[in-house]
């Protein structure tokens, strides 16, 4: 049997022969091939779900729709596979309004410099000052323009020192270790030392369901070459993550990792992620972060909403 | 109908190995033969395709063991040239009542009466357990699979290809290689979706 051409087959003509209405010699060509033909079967089924997709999401119309519910519907078979559309469908949705509600339920929260420390403190039983230190370290992380303005404002926490500098130590540690961030960089080469030479700007994220999700910033200046985001967790249950970045708007992946390890930083544990700058625009994103344990599938530890500005 | 045929365990496996073609599919090529088969016969719309199926296979792994090879076409083929004579004397058993086929008609055609479709708000206890059923099955697929295939069949027309388009560039799979994935992944989930509906 000559195998059909790629596209040999417009989809619509292939719409036409699942809903009965091509001439018996054209519909019989494509039984043989739909049987005998690799390619071609998987496209038909293709076609198929794709066509059983749009009617139960009301997309079809005029004959072909009138064509559908008059044939395609006469078979318990096939009105099996509407069946399970129509679920795959609702399952869709309701995943997505899942998502939609978490997502307005962290825009709607107060704002995190606000309600910070009233609102963490007594639940973490973490000392204001100890606060203070985690946001020392967080601003001299962020680049080198901040650095000097956390130096600053560690002159103001003297006592904090030492421990901001652990935090800052802890931090280059988790750099180092986010290999496949460098390998994509083909960084592969520079050692802990040089690290510090990285334009790297640095974002930490509270756990998202503490309350203290309001969308937060980091911004990105021309020669930023990491972001790094550092992603408190409500406890390390899993012994690796995966972390995956988001446009929200369009559900688009912008970076993807997993087999990271989760680290301490202030004593909570974080999960880092450092992923190239110019992979960002201004808009805002989401970071997806789950756990992945050592048997069965991975599971969804929290979403952390952030926003980023370019300078 | 040749019902009261049953094949060896070594027919059978010959059957298979034959139906492989040499690479061994471990018995998913006959399990996707069985599936184009079932489809085909549904779509002339007989009321036992699963059956129908069935019997084409059962004909096909007789010859096979009765000739010791089919040599002039290949399996596919061959179980094609197979399944039409089963579906022609499905119709002239259909014609004198012993089978049937499942009627239909389309608006316009004199003498019949278009059946009424289940509309897709037409749900009830059926959708709510085919619901817990989906979710099941889901869960029963690998986090990367089960991504996948609600990833993929999700959006609407522009919006659905350009999801598709990046699946693909994610994933670095060409936009065929990736739609055959997920044609396999959804046949697997409405499979088992099928069987938890019935198991109840």
């Amino acid at each position: 049997m000559t195998p059909p051409d790629e596209n040999a087959f417009e989809d619509q003509y292939l719409v036409r022969y699942l809903v009965g209405d091509l001439p018996a010699e054209e519909a019989d060509r494509l039984d043989q091939l739909s049987i005998a033909h690799d390619d071609f079967a998987w496209r038909l089924r293709e076609i198929e779900n794709d066509l059983v997709d749009s009617y139960v999401r009301s997309e079809l119309n005029g004959e072909t729709l009138a064509r559908f519910k008059a044939f395609y519907m006469a078979t318990a078979k096939r009105r099996q596979k509407v069946q399970f559309a129509e679920g795959l469908r609702r399952f869709q949705a309701s995943n997505a309004t899942a998502s939609e509600r978490a997502d307005k339920q962290s825009k709607s929260r107060a704002p995190f410099w606000g309600t910070f420390p009233s609102r963490i403190a007594p639940q973490f039983g973490i000392s204001f000052a100890a606060l203070l230190m985690l946001l020392a370290g967080y601003l001299l992380l962020q680049n080198a323009h901040l650095r000097r303005e956390a130096r600053d404002a560690r002159a103001q926490y003297e006592s904090t020192n030492q421990h901001a500098r652990d935090l800052e130590n802890e931090l280059k540690q988790h750099h180092t270790t986010n290999t496949e961030a460098q390998n994509k960089l083909e960084l592969s080469d520079r050692t802990t030392a040089d690290i510090g030479q990285l334009k790297t700007v640095s974002l930490l994220l509270p756990p998202p369901t503490r309350g203290m999700s309001s969308l937060q910033t980091v911004t990105v200046r021309p020669h930023t070459d990491l972001v790094v985001l550092l992603l408190t967790l409500e406890s390390a249950d899993y012994s690796r993550y995966s972390v995956t970045v988001k446009d929200p708007a369009t559900n688009e992946v912008v970076w993807q990792s997993s087999g990271l390890d989760a680290g301490s930083v202030g004593g909570r544990k974080v999960v880092s992620a450092a992923l190239r700058a110019n992979l960002l625009k201004q808009r805002n994103y989401i970071a997806e972060v789950a756990g992945l344990p050592n048997a069965g599938r991975q599971r969804i530890v929290g979403d952390y909403p952030f926003h980023v500005v370019l300078r | 109908m040749k019902k009261d045929w049953a094949p060896t365990q070594g027919s059978f496996q010959d059957f298979l190995h034959w139906l492989d073609e040499g690479v061994d599919s471990g018995g998913e090529k006959y399990l996707e033969m069985h599936r184009r088969l079932a489809a085909y016969f549904d779509r002339k719309n007989c009321l036992t395709a699963d059956e129908l199926a069935d019997e084409t296979l059962a004909r096909v792994a007789q010859k096979l063991q009765d000739k010791g090879e089919i040599t002039e076409l290949s399996p596919a083929h061959y179980c094609y040239v197979t399944a039409k004579f089963v579906f022609l004397e499905y119709v002239r058993h259909a014609k004198h009542g012993r089978a049937g086929l499942e009627e239909f008609s389309v608006s316009g055609q004199p003498g019949s009466a278009p059946i009424v479709a289940t509309s897709p708000d037409d749900r009830g206890d059926d959708q709510e357990k085919l619901l817990s059923c989906l979710d099941r099955c889901l869960n029963k697929l690998s986090a990367a699979d089960s991504e996948l295939i609600l990833e993929y069949y999700q959006g609407e027309k522009h919006e659905k290809i350009q999801r598709r388009r990046e699946l693909g560039v994610r994933l670095g799979l060409s936009a065929n290689a990736l739609s055959i994935r997920a044609c396999r992944i959804r046949t697997k989930v409405e499979q088992c979706v099928k069987d938890c509906c019935k198991s109840g």
